[in-house]
């Protein structure tokens, strides 16, 4: 009887269990200027994840260990919990706590309003890898929408590259021993309030954030960047309207940071077509009001981003993302992004990727790293 | 009297005109109306994908549906297999007057996404079946033209032509064959834009819940354009588990695991 328990729930968690691990090679066309001139580079991810919901999937645990480990770049790698949260619905209202991930926004360039999470940039310079954030959410849930409060009690630091490693300026931004402005540090209770409701074809998110300022500012030590977190707060805007085929989309952000330069203000808006079931094109515009990009990662204060995403709705689920980023005062291409992503058989899929850098934006931490243009294949492993 | 006999003609051929339609939409409401109450459920189904020259490849999902009275009714369906995609889920409010709504939840990037209604067309999860043809069906989401009385498999049926009213609609027309004894859907012919025969699905294998609800477990659809074929075999359903708008919504997607 007890065996029997026992196999019985070895076999539910096994089927809760699953994971992947994956292996990347990326070949950058040109040797690195700067101490780091190998031009090939490998990572292995491994990624477990338990996860269950009960009572109709009205509570649920997610739990993702997180373990990257790169060559040569050896401060690449890095182990991170991804997920270890626990999330229950009680009818009108809800609450998730743990350490989590929460998007905020609508676009596809850039995401200037998401800001939660701490971007994982040696993961991609696309920033949309994200460190696990320790939070508690309360969402009120109301029919003008929902209202959550996030409470978030402790701070991740940005990761960067490190000597031996690509897509870094010429001088290594030291990730040891960063500084705080403010003196609880990483401890210091950051928090934000959001409002976000869908009425058929519109929906609309209104967010406040006051707390340690996601991206951070530089000194320099003598020998290397160090990066400085200094409180923000910021209000934002994020909505998209849906008219046929068209996807409309705007995201809106006034965010002041005392300790670096005050107040700015960016946007990214745009639309997003779909001809049919397999293609679509989408076209932003990526606008920001500073003179100051240093701590920006690409830059983008007066860019299109022209795209489009073809899904060939085969078996293997062929797609392709492949975007431009073309700097509007002069019509230069600056950034060309191509993805590919096939499934392979049940547990394997392959994907490719190529950045080409051409010219970044003058003053931002990428714009020495034009020699890193890369092209790169993985393969993954699913359980 | 001549003036008079070309009136009477023209009022017959009206209401020839008029009558298969209104016989037609007649029995579509029959067949949502015998359907009626059902509440909400919850059932797993396997997909199975053969293709000439392919090896078979499999996929497995759960749905739960709510019934929503006065407007389309609410679906989810999360990916269990290929594993590359578990945990994605996929969203519609069906509307009986404006296009259904569509959210897919990407679990790698915790993002729910909103979709254009362009993509009902498209394939499901790469097989055979089209995402309007595994969403809620409303009556107002078509209109009708009763065709014939006609045999098929052995029942009696009466054989009914549907026009989709919304754009997005990746068919000219269906023809559709529903058993005059029970009113269930026992086969639908799918013709594209073109107007050529595409595809036939065939409902089989159907099971009585709650003495009232009639379920079909095996869905076989087949392309005639390019030979492939599809089939879903549901599992046993469940009916009124107790699910309501809550389970429906946004912040849900990202609960289900």
């Amino acid at each position: 009887m007890l065996i029997l328990f026992l196999s019985l729930i070895n076999f539910t968690f096994a089927q809760n269990l699953t994971g992947e691990i994956n292996i990347e090679e990326r070949y950058f066309f040109e040797p690195g200027g700067y101490q780091n001139s190998n031009q090939l580079a490998h990572v292995i991810r491994i990624k477990p994840q338990y996860a269950k919901s009960w009572d109709n999937d009205r509570k649920s645990v997610d739990f993702k260990p997180y373990l990257l480990v790169s060559e040569p770049d050896q401060d690449k790698t890095h182990f991170d919990i991804r997920e270890a949260s626990y999330l229950a619905n009680y009818d009108t209202w809800e609450i998730r706590v743990g350490v989590s991930k929460v998007f905020w926004g609508v676009s596809e360039s850039q995401h200037i309003v998401d800001v939660i999470n701490q971007t994982d940039l040696v993961e991609n310079i696309d920033g949309e890898q994200k460190l696990g954030q320790p939070m508690i959410i309360p969402t009120l849930i109301t029919s003008v929408g929902n209202f959550s409060a996030f409470i978030l009690p402790y701070f991740r630091e940005r990761t960067f590259a490190g000597l031996e490693g690509r897509l870094r300026p010429s001088v290594v931004i030291k990730t040891d021993d960063p500084i705080y402005i403010n003196t609880n540090k990483a401890a210091h209770v950051d928090y934000a309030f959001r409002w976000s409701h869908s009425l058929n074809n519109w929906d609309l998110g209104l967010s406040y954030f006051k707390g340690t300022d996601r991206e951070p500012f530089f000194t320099f030590d003598g020998t290397n960047f160090i990066p400085n977190y200094g409180q923000a707060e910021q209000l934002s805007l994020d909505t998209q309207y849906l008219w046929n085929d068209f996807i409309f989309k705007l995201e809106l952000l006034s965010k002041n940071r005392p300790s670096y330069k005050g107040q700015y203000t960016a946007l990214t808006t745009g639309l997003e077509y779909t001809l049919n079931d397999k293609l679509s094109l989408i076209y932003e515009y990526l606008y920001d009001d500073r003179s100051d990009l240093t701590t920006s990662i690409l830059g983008w204060n007066n860019h299109s981003f022209v795209a489009f995403r073809l899904s060939m709705n085969d078996t293997a689920s062929t797609e392709f993302l492949g975007g431009f980023y073309i700097e509007n005062s002069d019509g230069d291409v600056n950034l060309f992004r191509l993805e590919g992503s096939r499934r392979l058989s049940d547990n394997f899929k392959a994907e490719l990727q190529t950045n080409i850098l051409i010219d970044a934006n003058d003053n931002t931490i990428l714009v020495q790293a034009r020699q890193d243009s890369y092209a790169q294949m993985s393969l993954s492993y699913f359980w | 009297m001549l003036k008079h006999i070309f009136f009477l003609s023209l009022v017959s051929s009206l209401y020839a005109a008029t009558e298969p339609a209104q016989r037609g939409l007649e029995i579509a409401r029959q067949v949502e109306a015998k359907d009626n109450g059902w509440g909400d459920q919850q059932v797993q189904a396997k997909m199975i994908l053969r293709s000439p020259n392919e090896k078979e490849v499999v996929r497995v999902i759960r749905t739960k549906s709510l019934e929503v009275t006065g407007d389309g009714d609410k679906a989810l369906i999360v990916f269990d297999q290929p594993l590359d995609v578990k945990g994605t889920v996929f969203l519609t409010y069906a509307h009986k007057q404006n296009e259904d709504e569509q959210w897919l939840y990407l679990p790698a990037l915790n993002r729910v996404k909103r979709i254009s209604a362009s993509n009902r067309s498209g394939p499901f999860m790469g097989s055979e079946f089209a995402y309007e043809d595994v969403g809620s069906q409303e009556v107002e989401q078509f209109t009708y033209q009763y065709l014939r009385d006609e045999k098929f498999d052995n029942t009696d049926c009466f054989v009914v032509e549907r026009y989709p009213t919304q754009s997005s609609s990746g068919y000219k027309r269906q023809i559709v064959w529903v058993d005059k004894a029970n009113t269930r859907l026992q086969k639908i012919e799918y013709y594209d834009l073109k107007d050529k025969l595409l595809k036939t699905l065939v409902f089989k294998k159907y099971q009585l819940y709650a003495g009232k609800f009639w379920r079909s477990l095996l869905w076989e659809m087949t392309n005639h354009q390019t030979q492939k074929s599809t089939n879903i075999e549901w599992d046993t359903f469940k009916l009124k588990v107790g699910l309501n708008a809550n389970d429906f919504d946004q912040n849900a997607l990202k609960r289900v695991k």
